[in-house]
């Protein structure tokens, strides 16, 4: 393993900037604290380490995000999407860190088409999975994907989710969340159509007073929100175990589950303020994408993951 | 990993994290002799946190009976399944824990529950152990023919298996109470905890996408008030309270006089290394090979104690005091039949006395040539 800046920083428990990453990494409460570095004593895949602190100076695969004169569609099977080129991306299963993905891998590849408009840019990620994972419940996990860029595209940042002081920006996208988009109940029936439960708290008090038995929703915590506006999240990263939602929600899309491949749509505006991607025409950033198959038990860090490319937005 | 000491285990152990003890442990002792599975607690704990949507399922506290009833199903034979064969030797455990067994990708050793498996909270309930005939005849200690009952919350582990899991740090233990919690604005629902905890004490709630777990009543406890599955109890079986680090002994606090005096109360299966603080009475009927697998080395001895208690004053006492306030006791004091509980302060909560007047009749009516069912 190579001297490198990354764990370093990590194992010293210095928080990162601002408020991201605090609590994870000086444990500032109990006794949860170093946890990042505890994780880092079994780091195991030097190979991974030597990449990111090394990163290559030519990107292996450069996906170019076309100029499009009109809106970038939301909808997968646009007509528009499926003109542009799908650039295959390799993935790997996450065997940096516990938890480690502890499955053979079930996909080798995704493929990632980009294009912009001058205001947003937008992703199309397409993938094989047998079967649709949409619930969340005791034992069941969502697919999702996620893409990542750079909040600044100088000096890569750690391939996966990034480091302290080079934040990573993360537009994730749920299967659930697309789930509760086209008409979920948000209540047990979700799950269990013919369940039958009692009277609870929004039944018999004032909408102010039947919050307080909703602690995540009135923490506001986005996994809890009740009504969704879109199957994105919008996340900022600076080391593992550090993934934090960004104050202001863009990011929109789409996903698409037809014969046994998800086809998936996600947006965000170009112009990135603190801990977002900042894009314009002509610029050269770098991607990363993400992949989690629910039905194999992947949430979190068990994930399979690509390293960066490059992504030119077309001036 | 980090090497800890486990007073449970009479031996040092790996645990992820150089945890230090919080200042202050909160700890419960419950009686499961006393138990009469009317699920008071159940109830009294869904009513005060649980009836939101999403935890329709979500029982903090529960009462199975042993050996057949589970919640979430199977939770503990699959945990000796998975554990393996351990032994004690002289009071230190020989085999592995959660953490010492985890596989090279976990931080824990565990097992993911289907939805199913939290479905069926009265599964097995009444179920007797051994096998009974028309005109069976229960009439020896132990019992060849036996249940109990086992009222089970979050154990609030000096070394919790859920906090060590959290790939987030969304699980903190209080440094000032001992108290684990789920800090609900930072979980991201990856049930990881849930997976991990041997106790399966923490549960994920499919509307909120977080997972929840008991809280200890901390806003009780924060005013010195017992928790209200204790407070509850209508067979008055439980104790809530803080127990002394190890080494330590305060003999006026209820928790160390029967966790560390008289010994009357052990750890529910310490051997998963998590040194978990809810201290149960075993029942005194249950076959002792299955209640030392549940409770450790310390069953003969505990059960021993426990069934003198008639002629030990203090215990007696203590007993006596069990859900006889809402408040925590902190101290008590044995003078002549009365027996007294204080509060931090040493100022005088409860007295209560050591016997309550009764009278025993014949089980035969002379008079009326009739057998008598009730004869106190």
């Amino acid at each position: 393993m190579s001297e490198g800046y990354i764990p370093g920083e990590l194992a010293s428990g210095e928080p990162g900037r601002s408020t991201i990453g605090r609590r994870a990494a000086t444990g500032a409460i109990g006794i949860a604290a170093v946890g990042i570095a505890a994780g880092l004593t079994s780091w195991s895949a030097s190979r991974h380490y030597d990449h990111a602190a090394e990163p290559p100076q030519e990107f292996t695969r450069t996906v170019l995000a076309k100029r499009m004169a009109d809106a970038v569609p939301r909808d997968p099977a646009d007509a528009a999407w499926k003109a542009l080129p799908a650039i295959p991306i390799s993935l790997e299963p996450q065997r940096m860190i516990e938890p480690r993905l502890d499955r053979a891998p079930v996909l080798t590849l995704c493929e990632l088409r980009a294009m912009h408009n001058g205001k947003e840019v937008g992703f199309h990620v397409t993938w094989e999975d047998p079967n649709r994972s949409d619930l969340e419940v005791n034992g069941q996990f969502r697919d999702s994907v996620a893409i990542q860029l750079p909040v600044s595209p100088e000096g890569p940042a750690f391939a996966v989710m990034g480091q302290p002081g080079r934040p990573v920006h993360l537009l994730h996208w749920r299967a659930s969340w697309q789930r509760a988009m086209e008409g979920a109940t948000g209540t047990i029936r979700d799950a269990f159509p013919n369940a039958v439960s009692d009277v609870s708290p929004e039944d018999v008090m004032n909408a102010e007073l039947a919050q307080k038995y909703y602690p995540a929703q009135v923490a506001g915590n986005a996994m809890a929100l009740r009504e969704r506006t879109s199957p994105v999240e919008e996340l900022v990263a600076e080391g593992f175990g550090t993934i934090t939602s960004q104050g202001e929600q863009r990011a929109d899309g789409k996903g698409v589950f037809t014969n046994g491949r998800w086809e998936v749509v996600l947006v965000v505006p170009m112009a990135g303020k603190e801990n977002q991607a900042s894009l314009s025409p002509g610029s050269h950033t770098s991607v990363a994408v993400a992949v989690w198959n629910g039905g194999k038990g992947d949430r979190g860090a068990r994930k399979q993951f690509a390293y960066w490319s490059g992504l030119e937005l077309e001036a | 990993m980090a090497e800890v000491s486990n007073w449970q285990l009479g031996r040092d152990m790996q645990y992820p994290y150089d945890a230090p003890r919080p200042n202050k442990q909160v700890a419960w002792v419950f009686d499961t002799n006393k138990c009469i599975a009317c699920q008071t607690c159940t109830i009294a704990c869904k009513q005060t946190w649980t009836w939101g949507r999403g935890q329709e399922y979500m029982l903090w506290n529960n009462v199975e009976t042993k050996p057949y009833g589970f919640f979430p199903t199977g939770w503990d034979v699959k945990l000796m399944e998975m554990l393996g064969p351990g032994s004690w030797k002289d009071g230190v455990y020989e085999g592995q824990t959660v953490f010492e067994k985890a596989p090279e990708d976990l931080h824990v050793l565990g097992w993911q529950p289907e939805t199913e498996d939290w479905s069926h909270p009265n599964v097995g309930e009444d179920e007797p152990a051994g096998e009974t005939d028309r005109g069976t005849y229960v009439g020896s200690i132990p019992h060849d023919v036996w249940f109990y009952y086992l009222a089970r919350i979050c154990n609030h582990c000096t070394y919790p298996a859920c906090l060590a899991a959290c790939p987030r740090n969304a699980i903190y233990k209080r440094p000032e109470d001992g108290i684990v919690l789920v800090d609900q604005s930072r979980c991201r629902g990856y049930q990881e905890c849930v997976t991990a905890c041997p106790y399966k004490k923490v549960m994920f709630n499919p509307v909120s996408g977080t997972s929840e777990k008991c809280i200890a009543c901390f806003p009780k406890i924060e005013q010195g008030l017992q928790t209200q599955c204790v407070t509850s109890c209508i067979g008055r079986i439980r104790f809530a309270g803080f127990i002394s680090p190890p080494g330590e002994v305060d003999e006026k606090n209820p928790i160390d006089f029967l966790v560390k005096v008289r010994k009357v109360a052990l750890p529910l299966y310490p051997q998963t290394g998590t040194e978990p603080n809810v201290y149960y009475v075993p029942p005194i009927h249950a076959p002792r090979q299955f209640l030392k697998q549940m409770f450790g080395p310390g069953v003969d001895e505990a059960i021993e104690t426990y069934t003198k208690a008639k002629d030990d004053p203090e215990l007696l006492g203590l007993q006596m005091l069990m859900g006889a306030t809402e408040h925590i006791i902190h101290g008590f004091e044995v003078e002549g039949e009365v027996v007294k509980g204080f509060d931090a302060a040493g100022k005088e909560l409860v007295s209560v006395p050591l016997r309550e007047p009764s009278f025993i009749r014949k089980y035969f009516d002379e008079v009326r040539d009739v057998y008598l069912h009730n004869i106190t």
